[in-house]
């Protein structure tokens, strides 16, 4: 749930731009417009310093990054078994 | 790898201030000569010394810049379109489209406000190539030559995928049938009858940069092989990198000699050309950390309005410079300096600012 907040606030604020107001997390982040391509590179550079783990390249993929539910699910999974 | 786009698309926006703050830079010691030196007349005060020779290989290297942005879209674009069909291939580019094409239009209105200020009509020809090919200033090309690379990448992306060697072979022909015309009009001379079919290939900036774009969806796609593939063969990219640098600067030099220009934009030469592709190749290779890496990330993450904007904000600085500070015209380090100081921070700035204020709704509509 946390994690789902913290990513949610950092495309609001950082990569949407003012393009949306609120964003739902189920929301398909590319196909919305809501982050551009070079959004993704800023989410991993976020998540990287954020979470203090190196998003593998073979991970970045759409699957992972289409919304925000996609991308904290991923992420607690590679966190939990980080731990 | 992925990260390393990020720095890659801050270092290009770095080179491409600097670039067009070379132009200001050897205006200044060609033309404006006069307002530091009681007896200088024109282009008395260039001649060719190791700090030309300095400015001519950075310069020549800083070039990169574009062909490094269209390497990273084609790896972007890559990520975007993989899985997708073409019909939801569109229905994303659609939107992208739109945050590239409003700020571009904004940006190439405020330009020609900008011109038609300083004295400069417009036809309405002009002002529909001004809009339609990017003619508003030297780098406004980018944004028409995007948006066709981004109209043709779902079938690029395919063609990547199933024909790779072919795909980056008719990239690289393309590039190198274009830039042999480059050579005739440099040098003023017609194109024989039996290379009357070059004439194709001659103009625009799809057919020369196109390569690049490829090599990045290639590089997405293919992203393992093409990376140990590089790794086995680093040492020689870095010398062909050294000869390419060594060899463009004595070809800059008999083309200025041949042409009788006084500077010509190395940029489209197909020695500097191919210096860009193994650039690129030997960034993929490198270590990420370089100084100032998160730094130059977030010049990465707001190029596109830095691009838009920095090239009006030198040219007002260097005319402000020009009027009160004329001195500095003369140190032309300390003048690049401030001039990619200023291209950099006021753009960022602006931006900034526009977060900030009740404009914020409309921010991607000025900066993308």
């Amino acid at each position: 749930m946390e994690t789902q907040m913290i990513i949610n606030n950092f495309i609001l604020n950082e990569l949407a731009k003012g393009r949306k107001k609120t964003i739902n997390n189920d929301e398909d982040l590319l196909a919305e417009g809501i982050i551009d391509s070079l959004g993704i590179l800023q989410l991993v550079a976020f998540i990287e310093e954020k979470f203090n783990f190196t998003v593998p390249d073979e991970d970045v993929v759409i699957e992972n990054f289409m919304s925000v539910n996609a991308l904290s699910s991923y992420l607690d999974q590679k966190l939990a078994a980080k731990h | 790898m992925i990260r390393k786009l990020l720095l890659l698309n801050g270092i290009a926006i770095l080179f491409a201030v600097y670039h067009h703050s070379i132009y200001w830079a050897i205006t200044a010691i060609n033309f404006w000569g006069h307002r530091f030196v009681s007896n200088a007349t024109p282009q008395s005060l260039f001649s060719p010394n190791l700090f030309s020779i300095f400015l001519r290989i950075t310069d020549q290297i800083a070039g990169v810049a574009v062909p490094a942005f269209l390497f990273v879209s084609g790896f972007l674009y890559g990520f975007s379109l993989n899985h997708q069909s073409i019909r939801q291939s569109y229905r994303f580019l659609q939107k992208r489209i739109i945050y590239l094409l409003i700020p571009y239009i904004i940006w190439s209105s405020i330009t020609v406000v900008f011109r038609l200020m300083e004295g400069n009509s417009y036809s309405l020809t002009k002002l529909a190539r001004v809009f339609l090919l990017g003619e508003a200033d030297g780098p406004f090309y980018y944004v028409p030559l995007i948006i066709q690379l981004i109209l043709l990448s779902p079938f690029l992306f395919r063609a990547v995928k199933e024909f790779p060697l072919v795909a980056v072979g008719i990239g690289f022909l393309l590039q190198f049938l274009s830039g042999i015309t480059w050579y005739f009009k440099i040098l003023n001379v017609n194109l024989p009858q039996s290379l009357n079919f070059l004439n194709l290939f001659k103009g625009g900036y799809l057919l020369s940069h196109l390569l690049w774009f490829i090599v990045g969806l290639s590089l997405f796609i293919y992203r393992e092989k093409i990376t140990s593939f590089l790794k086995n063969h680093r040492w020689w990219i870095l010398f062909l990198i050294a000869f390419f640098v060594i060899f463009g600067q004595i070809e800059f030099q008999l083309l200025i000699n041949a042409s009788g220009n006084d500077w010509i934009n190395s940029q489209s030469s197909l020695i500097t050309k191919w210096l860009y592709s193994l650039l690129l190749l030997a960034y993929v290779v490198m270590g990420k950390n370089i100084f100032l890496s998160s730094n130059i990330e977030v010049l990465g993450a707001n190029s596109y309005g830095i691009y838009l904007s920095h090239v009006i904000v030198i040219e007002i600085c260097a005319r402000l410079i020009y009027h009160v500070l004329p001195f500095l015209l003369g140190q032309t380090v300390i003048l690049l300096g401030i001039l990619v100081f200023m291209g950099i921070t006021i753009p960022l700035l602006m931006m900034h600012l526009s977060k900030k204020f009740p404009i914020k709704p409309i921010y991607s509509y000025l900066w993308g």
